[in-house]
């Protein structure tokens, strides 16, 4: 792998088979009674969070701690920028005590290019703007992976704010790359058709792409990053992309439902949908922590293992 | 100014041996054009008030260094040039023989709600008024400025653009932006705004000038516009005859990059190239220095803008290939929206070819997005207090 992980555009299939082989060796040592290994033992790894979040951030620095790694945790959304501290002055100082990797989230897209471009750290992107978010998707498609047996071929369909998702984003350029096919769907405002861009079919209603998917991914509203006039109301979207039990008997047998967290119960997804058998949901949590301990040893880990 | 020698001189046929004054030993002018000195319509000075970007020594030797004689300088400082008093002080400034065109603020603090003293301030010597880039809202107080304006006879430089739509995104909305995960900023800001301004002109007849142009649609409504008899004039800054969007794709989030208007479509790109051509537009350097604390931040957040000064000669040299035309759209045409005809000449060498390297520019920014861009001809030098003998 190179130096850093910024996104899934453009990185090749034989790293991505890579990543998710080192997570599927990662997850045993989530069910051993002593979960931990000592590949990190005596690095650094910062959590810069410029914006809050508690899953991601706790992924990453569980996984950070059972590879042996120390883990420093700055939560900048509540300090220093506040002050009005630029970001590469942030860098800086991070930077001075020395981490290995440092795991990024931003406002932002292209904050954690910034920042893998000033200096000679590991930089991790953990979301960036509305761009990419590499991490989540790699446990989408692990979680997709131990259910379906692959990923080749298989039709997954994404629903409701494509256009302002990086969790979207990052899994339609892994899963592409993977010879899986993608299909879109979500009001006019949330799927524009300057989203052709991308390697994706798009539809504009939920039955559309639910009826022949393997996968059905819903996205949260994010009511944080809407515009104005974006959706009239969440009882109106719920009506109509909102996926409960009868639209999910529309769709194959076997079909898997997917949700990034955390759920709108309700809105995107109905509370029997996210509990059913169908839902993997908590399976996507616990295939995060291995993912991101992937992640850290491909990235610090095997640096070692060359030099030793 | 040195005695130059076997020069083709603008103009004239065959080459010439050319004295303007001053010292120096003789060039040797073989291969060499002197053409009428640059005016740049859309120059965002720096000062007063951003001593990080520009000051007047770093300016106008970026200027000359550019070609450049004449600099139509926007009113968007800090202070606002919205008083007369604001243009007394600026008039005492110019330096190198660069003349500076000062636009005054259109309405007060550019809020675009009270039309400043255009009268008044027209007797100090300004080249027109100008919203400073930033579109007035009320289409009600565009219009009276447009009025009140004509009455005056002065012309208005404005950027044409829908002000909501224009708040939209940070770079072109295509399947671009889509792709870099970038806000997008949609082209029908510009074709709603070049039309609420061409319908406004047909009724008050004043004088505007449009910049900086960007989309095709643009430039097919100003053609238009212009086909009708409306007094309107267009440029388009000599960087988006070169770069589009596709630029951006190399997934580094360049903020030199970071433009507002933003780099449109490959094919917008084809259109204001032939605007050009066929004389439609006009073509300015755009000039908008940033500090690095303003550039060296996320691509969001970073301001928008780029230098222009010292590469928009070969930029438009190299993306239109013909010196006449260059000639045309950088120093005849703009010429004829000053209030005075006066020019000087610059020297310029269209053989050589070389990477800008803002590193080694006059202007105190570095910012400019045609950074590391290997661009076709060179200015040699700009006199632009200069006259030929004739």
């Amino acid at each position: 792998m190179t130096k850093d992980l910024l996104g899934l555009r453009g990185v090749p299939r034989e790293e991505l088979e890579t990543i998710l082989a080192t997570a599927e060796q990662m997850r045993e040592v989530g069910r051993r009674r002593v979960k931990k290994v000592p590949p990190l033992r005596g690095r650094l790894v910062v959590t810069l969070f410029f914006e809050n979040s508690t899953r991601t951030r706790t992924s990453f620095e569980l996984a950070a701690k059972r590879l042996s790694a120390d883990t420093l945790s700055f939560n900048v959304a509540t300090s220093s920028t506040a002050k009005g501290e630029t970001l590469m002055d942030t860098a800086r100082t991070i930077y001075a005590m020395q981490p290995d990797a440092v795991v990024v989230r931003h406002a932002y897209a292209g904050a954690p290019h910034l920042l893998a471009r000033a200096f000679p750290w590991s930089v991790l992107n953990a979301g960036d703007g509305i761009n990419e978010h590499p991490s989540q998707a790699l446990l989408d498609m692990l979680t997709i992976r131990d259910r379906l047996g692959s990923l080749e071929g298989r039709t997954v369909a994404i629903v409701g704010d494509v256009q302002h998702s990086r969790v979207a984003r990052s899994n339609i350029w892994g899963l592409t790359t993977m010879g899986a096919r993608v299909v879109v769907a979500g009001p006019g405002t949330m799927c524009r058709a300057d989203f052709a861009g991308l390697p994706v079919e798009r539809r504009h209603t939920i039955d559309e792409v639910v009826r022949d998917a393997d996968v059905v991914m819903m996205l949260r509203i994010q009511h944080e990053r809407l515009g104005r006039a974006v959706l009239p109301s969440t009882r109106e979207y719920a009506a109509f992309y909102g996926l409960d039990l009868a639209r999910l008997a529309r769709a194959r047998a076997g079909v898997v439902v997917m949700h990034p967290g955390p759920i709108n119960r309700g809105v995107e997804i109905g509370a029997d949908v996210a509990d059913g058998p169908q839902s993997v949901i908590l399976d996507q949590v616990t295939n995060g922590i291995a993912v991101r301990m992937a992640l850290l040893y491909l990235l610090l880990g095997k640096a070692d293992d060359a030099a030793a | 100014m040195p005695r130059l020698e076997h020069v083709a001189v603008h103009g004239r046929d065959g080459v010439h041996d050319v004295e303007l004054g001053g010292e120096g030993p003789p060039i040797d002018g073989r291969g060499l054009h002197l053409v009428p000195s640059f005016v740049d319509l859309a120059c965002d000075p720096g000062f007063p008030g951003f001593p990080a970007r520009e000051d007047r020594l770093t300016l106008f030797a970026a200027a000359v260094a550019g070609g450049f004689g004449d600099l139509v300088t926007s009113p968007a400082t800090s202070p606002v040039v919205d008083t007369p008093e604001h243009l007394a002080d600026m008039r005492r400034v110019a330096q190198e023989g660069v003349r500076r065109w000062p636009l005054a603020a259109l309405t007060h603090g550019l809020e675009g709600k009270e039309l400043s003293e255009l009268g008044l301030m027209q007797l100090e010597g300004i080249a027109g008024a100008s919203d400073g880039g930033r579109p007035v809202v009320d289409t009600v107080v565009l219009r009276n400025a447009l009025e009140y304006a004509a009455s005056f006879g002065l012309r208005l430089f404005l950027r044409p653009a829908e002000p909501f739509l224009d708040a939209l995104g940070h770079v072109h909305e295509s399947a671009w932006a889509a792709r870099l995960g970038l806000r997008g900023n949609p082209a029908a800001a510009e074709a709603i705004g070049v039309a609420r301004v061409a319908a406004l002109v047909a009724s008050t007849r004043c004088a505007v000038h449009l910049q900086p142009l960007g989309t095709a649609e643009g430039v097919r409504l100003v053609r238009e516009a212009q086909a009708a008899g409306l007094p309107i004039t267009a440029a388009v800054a000599a960087r988006s005859l070169l770069l589009d969007e596709e630029a951006l794709d190399d997934g580094l989030y360049d903020s030199r990059l970071r433009l507002h208007p933003p780099l449109r479509s490959a094919a917008d790109r084809a259109a204001l190239v032939a605007g050009v051509r066929d004389g439609t537009l006009l073509v300015c350097a755009d000039h908008q220095p940033r500090a690095p604390e303003e550039k060296e931040l996320e691509f969001e957040r970073a301001v928008p803008g780029s230098t222009g000064l010292e590469s928009a000669f070969s930029a438009a040299f190299t993306a239109l290939g013909d010196l006449d035309l260059v000639v045309r759209a950088l120093a005849l045409g703009p010429r004829e929206l000053l209030p005075q005809r006066h020019f000087g000449w610059t020297l310029v060498d269209p053989r050589p070819a070389g990477l800008v390297d803002p590193s080694r520019h006059r202007s105190l920014a570095r910012n400019d997005a045609l950074a590391g861009r290997l661009l076709r001809g060179r200015v040699v030098g700009c006199w632009p207090a200069a006259t030929l003998d004739r």
